[in-house]
């Protein structure tokens, strides 16, 4: 153990004392009085005690009296305890300021003397007939008491009649002193210099704080209330200070007359000289699936935030988007849902279209590949390859069905798994043991289609010659790594697949989906999607604009900005920029590549087919408005790690962050200037409070502008919240409420307050544009904010002029009730473990038939199966007749059944038993809606409270539907949207 | 920070006593408890002690003269420093000291809940419940104990939860 103080500590006394009492050796380090020592708190400061690399004690009471417990001396009773706390808590508080005024100042007031006499006469009557505190034997409460009192009676000029007037503590005191420890303790902490060696120790360590401080304060202590007066943080505390020259700058610009004016956009976009040209692509969602949250926030929505930001920094910025339609998968979907593929893409781009408009995605144009321009362009770029000779040729071995004429996907074959024996394995995978495998290594493989068994067959197929292309491609991308916007991730991924050393890659497929491939013996093929979907970028634009060369091969005046989530990073950063750096044509390649990690739904991953997690479709059900959906998926982005959405954070945030600070502050504002100023701006004259606060309101905002341009949005919202903290702080330091009822220099001041709260407003709302548009816009309305607001500068300029109007002030955001998120998060936790197609029993969609899951029968079952399992194929291998066969399959499949069964499949979550009562009540509730609705629409309401009513309907409707037995989403037809699920 | 009467109520019906005979001593504001004999124990931390080895909960107290010894210093440095800190400062002082202090530790002693944590739970719990989103990223190890503490079995009864973040939501440069 080692024992660190500074000479002369009263409280190292007691170490001292305990440790020669006990024979307990003790390592000492001598620091200076004001040395920070590890473990050492901010007001325990000296003497610590290491016991072990696990434990400091900082507490000399604590410490005394451990030495003598490890000593086998500690007496165990609860006299020690309350003695012990009562030097702590009561003693020092009191003596402390007494000794630092008689031994260090030397004077002490009567009230001091008082209030030490008090105390000593309780510790008298404690002693009154007995030798030591606790029973017969010296304990921590006699060391510590000695070592607390040892200086004061030895300082005798104001207790100097102590010894007369406490006759116990007198008999007990020096019968201590005269023990061979207390007097080796003694000598050890002051050297031998008497008590002036505790001078300057006592006036280094911290005062101990009294007990009481004033009765305010006590009585809250003391009921538990909180007095809020006295609790509430003060208002103002600023940890940063401005400089003088940010405040001088910003006063400036604050009285800046002129500001850029926004530019209109007008179609189409074309770049311009002399202008920043910026071409922004979010990866091309692939037309057959409905989008969740992880893929909206992975790149249409972060990009979109990032074109809003760029249009309103008046940047010539151009945004597309559109679906990926071509490939298997869109052959796969086609054939399950009996259409053409031509049809499944109309279906599907018509639904993404829709979740994008919902989430208020401002494309400049939403395309999709299956046009004639991606034919032209595809082709084009394939014959520039060809003729610099990057495509080379070799065989592959495929699959083909001779009844259907054709190659098959690895998805359309189906067979026995080579592996694990299971009988319905697919070409790709394994669903029963997992494991990924090879379409041509299935045993007994059948063409998914027609049932009939393929024949392996070689084909010839193109390759792109990526190893030839590598050393420009690492030329190229140095120089992007270095100039460009790339995030690490990005650049992770990108440099070890280089590392690892590019392969040829295969670019045709033996499909009837996709672009046709011009090259004569290939004529029957069409080019492989990921050769084919980037270069869907530049056909959507050639849809959008004949002149769409202007931007794709223009590399000198555009900037190409990618957004993605991670696992596309290689198709961007490698293989696209191959083909367009071997096509060789002037093209516009990528230059910032932002990639998002994952998004995780609650404790899991979104899946489709166990429907967990939100979906794009889902979201409008939800009657949660579409801009707080994007602030939440915004900020939770998962920038640099993974993250995770969560219902229960999610109402928090709204709570806290949306209602409280920045919907708080807002209407705080224009409720002041509406209410008492009749919704007139005043004159603002600034004082230096306010001009500090200009400074510190430029400096958050010049930090948005620095993280949006560097495309850290999730950072960028902390900025738009921490200057509606400082707003809020503004006005609670400044009271206008209570300055509004004052005299004409209070009223003016009010005016001042509540004005420039109102231009913090007004910039709040441009900085919020590109995260919340709708949100925005209402702010804009209501403070009836000019046009010119919509540039963001990195000045914080004085728009609402003294005169200006406002319009009429309203909340912005609504309370989330966790309620309600606890229902939602019901509602898509899915099915629990879905495995139904490893089961062969239920694999037919099974009748809505209302079973719960039993995990325990379950297991039973589990097992039964596994039993019936093993009989069957014993039967089988010793060649048992067939009917005896059939039989015992009979049983396995029923078994099976059961099993399906008690593992709640089949079933869709809900009681399909009919509840007329509800029901009836549910019809009232829906006509009655269906009315209000119809009003809002009919008087023109704004977008956003239409669509919560109309999210009010469509629930109501759901309901009723579940009153009335049936599945709810077969009755969603009727509603506005068709939210087609699976 | 809160009353230690209230607390001395909430700690015992956690311990499973059904009724406790807390007093206050009026001059000093010091908890008395009447205990067995007519007797009376005096102070916040001893009566604490008292309840918990009356209900066996020696876990509470530390098994080890180790534990024992960091459960007393904390229950001193409760009611020394954080029931009485004066002034706002030191009140963040007393925060931050407890956030370094617990940076590399589940709880205050040793690795399962004692005395200590309950006990400081309480006495933190107004701060706590005051205190913005953005304090209490910035005291994150005191943030994730305290979060900890309040979902232990039985703890909370009747202290409203105080919520927190899952994740950091404020950047770097957030003042």
């Amino acid at each position: 153990m080692k024992l660190i103080s500074d000479a002369g500590n009263i409280h190292t006394l007691k170490i001292a004392i305990a440790s020669e009492l006990t024979g307990t050796h003790l390592q000492y380090e001598e620091v200076k009085h004001d040395e920070k020592v590890s473990g050492a708190l901010t007001q325990n400061k000296l003497p610590i005690l290491e016991v072990d690399t696990g434990l400091t004690l900082f507490s000399a009471n604590a410490a005394c009296r451990y030495i003598l417990c490890k000593a086998g001396q500690d007496v165990d009773s609860l006299m020690v305890d309350q003695w012990l706390e009562w030097e702590a808590a009561e003693l020092q508080p009191v003596l402390w300021p007494y000794l630092v005024s008689s031994v260090g100042q030397g004077k002490v007031e009567s009230k001091q003397v008082q209030a030490v006499k008090g105390l000593l006469a309780h510790l008298d009557d404690a002693l009154h007939l007995k030798e030591l505190i606790v029973r017969d034997q010296i304990s921590a409460a006699d060391i510590v008491l000695w070592s607390a009192l040892f200086p004061a009676f030895f300082d005798i000029a104001a207790l100097q009649d102590w010894s007369s007037q406490y006759l116990n503590i007198s008999r007990w005191f020096n019968k201590l002193s005269q023990h061979p420890a207390f007097q080796k303790g003694f000598t050890m902490v002051t050297s031998g210099k008497g008590v002036s060696a505790f001078k300057a120790s006592l006036l280094a360590q911290p005062v101990p704080p009294p007990a009481i401080w004033d009765t305010k304060k006590l009585k809250m202590m003391l009921t538990g209330s909180g007095d809020k007066e006295n609790t509430e943080p003060p208002s103002e505390e600023k940890s940063v200070s401005v400089t003088a020259e940010e405040t001088k700058a910003a006063v400036a610009a604050w009285k800046q007359m002129t500001t850029p004016t926004p530019v209109q956009r007008t179609h189409p976009i074309l770049p311009q000289e002399g202008k920043r040209n910026i071409l922004i692509t979010s990866a091309l969602p692939y037309v057959n699936n409905v989008p969740h949250l992880g893929n909206i926030i992975g790149c249409v929505l972060s990009a979109d935030v990032y074109a809003r930001f760029c249009r309103l920094r008046n940047y010539n910025i151009l945004y597309i988007c559109g679906t990926d339609e071509y490939g298997t998968a869109t052959e796969t979907k086609a054939l399950e849902e009996g259409l053409t593929p031509q049809q499944i893409c109309d279906k599907y781009n018509k639904l993404h279209s829709e979740i994008y408009e919902w989430f208020n995605i401002d494309f400049d144009y939403f395309g999709r590949t299956s046009t004639t321009q991606q034919t032209e362009i595809s082709q084009d770029i394939f014959w520039k390859l060809y003729e610099k000779g990057f495509v080379i040729t070799d065989t592959v071995e495929q699959l083909h069905c001779a009844k259907c004429d054709r190659f098959l996907a690895d998805r359309f074959v189906e067979g026995t798994c080579p592996l694990c024996a299971y009988e319905d394995a697919r070409g790709d995978q394994c669903d029963k043991c997992g494991k990924l495998i090879n379409a041509t290594e299935l045993k007994n493989p059948k063409c998914k289609v027609c049932k009939t068994t393929p024949e392996i067959k070689t084909s010839e197929h193109l390759f792109l010659d990526l190893p030839k292309l590598e050393p420009t491609l690492s030329t190229y991308l140095d120089k992007q790594f270095e100039d460009g916007i790339w995030t690490q991730n990005a650049k992770v991924i990108t440099k070890s697949w280089i590392r690892d050393g590019l392969k040829p890659r295969c670019i045709t497929r033996d499909l009837k989906w996709g672009t046709p491939v011009p090259l004569e013996g290939f004529t029957d093929k069409v080019f492989y999607v990921w050769f084919d979907a980037p270069i869907g970028y530049i056909s959507i634009m050639a849809n959008y604009t004949d002149k769409w060369k202007q931007w794709w091969k223009n590399p000198q005046q555009v900037q190409l900005y990618n957004f993605m989530a991670k696992d596309n990073v290689p198709f961007h950063s490698v293989i696209f920029p191959c083909t367009l750096l071997g096509a060789d044509d002037n093209f516009t390649i990528v230059n910032h590549l932002s990639a998002c990690e994952y998004l995780n739904y609650e404790d899991g991953k979104f899946s489709k087919s166990r429907g967990v997690g939100v979906f794009g479709n889902n979201a409008q059900e939800t009657g949660v408005p579409a801009d707080i959906w994007r602030f939440y998926l915004l900020f939770i982005r998962p920038e640099s790690q993974d993250s995770t959405f969560a219902w229960e954070d999610f109402v928090l945030k709204n709570n806290s962050e949306l209602l409280n600070n920045l919907g708080n502050f807002i209407n705080r504002a224009l409720m002041f200037v509406a209410n008492s100023f009749g919704g007139q701006v005043q004159e603002i004259t600034l004082t230096s409070e306010d001009e500090e606060l200009l400074a510190l309101i430029t400096r958050d905002l010049k930090a948005y502008v620095d993280c949006l341009e560097k495309i850290k949005l999730r950072e960028g919202i902390t900025h738009i919240l921490n200057i509606s903290r400082l707003g809020n702080q503004y006005m609670q330091a400044n009271k206008p409420w209570e300055l509004v009822k004052g005299d004409a220099t209070q009223k003016s001041r009010a005016g001042t307050v509540v004005s420039l709260s109102a231009n913090i407003a007004c910039l709040l709302s441009v900085l919020l544009q590109p995260y919340m548009p709708q949100v925005s816009a209402t702010i804009q309305m209501q403070v009836n904010a000019p046009k010119e607001c919509s540039v963001i500068t990195e000045n914080f300029v004085c728009l609402l002029k003294p005169g200006h109007k406002i319009g009429t002030p309203q909340p912005l955001f609504k309370k989330m009730d966790p309620k309600e998120a606890e229902a939602h998060k019901k509602k898509f936790a899915g099915q629990g473990d879905d495995s139904k197609k490893a089961t062969s029993g239920g694999k037919g969609k099974g009748p809505a038939a209302a079973v719960a899951a039993n995990p325990a029968e379950a297991e039973r079952l589990t097992a039964e199966v596994a039993k019936q399992g093993d009989a069957v194929r014993q039967l089988k291998a010793s060649k048992a007749d067939k009917t005896t066969i059939d039989a015992a399959v009979a049983v396995l499949l029923d078994l099976k059944k059961q099993l399906s069964a008690a593992q709640g499949q089949n079933s869709h979550g809900h009681s399909n038993t009919a509840d007329p009562a509800a029901a009836e009540r549910l019809t009232a509730e829906v006509i009655k809606q269906g009315d209000v609705v119809r009003q809002l629409k009919a008087s023109k309401a704004d977008k956003s409270s239409i669509d919560e009513a109309v999210a009010v309907l469509l629930d109501l409707k759901k309901q009723l539907a579940l009153a009335q037995g049936q599945n709810p989403t077969d009755v969603q037809g009727s509603g506005k949207k068709k939210g087609k699920k699976k | 920070m809160a009353g230690m009467k209230t607390d001395i109520e909430v700690l015992a019906a956690y311990l499973g006593h059904s009724s406790v005979d807390v007093d206050i001593d009026d001059k000093q504001k010091v908890p008395l408890l009447g205990v067995d004999g007519g007797f009376k124990l005096r102070g916040f931390g001893t009566i604490c002690k008292y309840l918990a080895k009356q209900a066996k909960r020696l876990d509470l107290l530390g098994n080890q003269p180790e534990a024992q010894a960091a459960v007393s210093q904390w229950l001193e440095y409760r009611i020394t420093q954080v029931d009485r800190c004066g002034t706002d400062k030191d009140k963040q002082c007393i925060l931050e000291d407890i956030n370094r202090f617990l940076q590399k530790r589940v709880y205050l002693v040793e690795y399962q809940p004692t005395l200590a944590d309950l006990l400081l739970y309480y006495s933190l719990h107004s701060v706590m419940t005051e205190l913005t989103f953005l304090e209490k990223q910035k005291l994150m190890h005191l943030s994730r104990w305290f979060n900890q503490v309040q979902h232990l079995p039985g703890i909370y009864q009747t202290l409203p939860v105080v919520p927190f973040q899952r994740n950091r939501i404020y950047g770097h440069s957030a003042h």
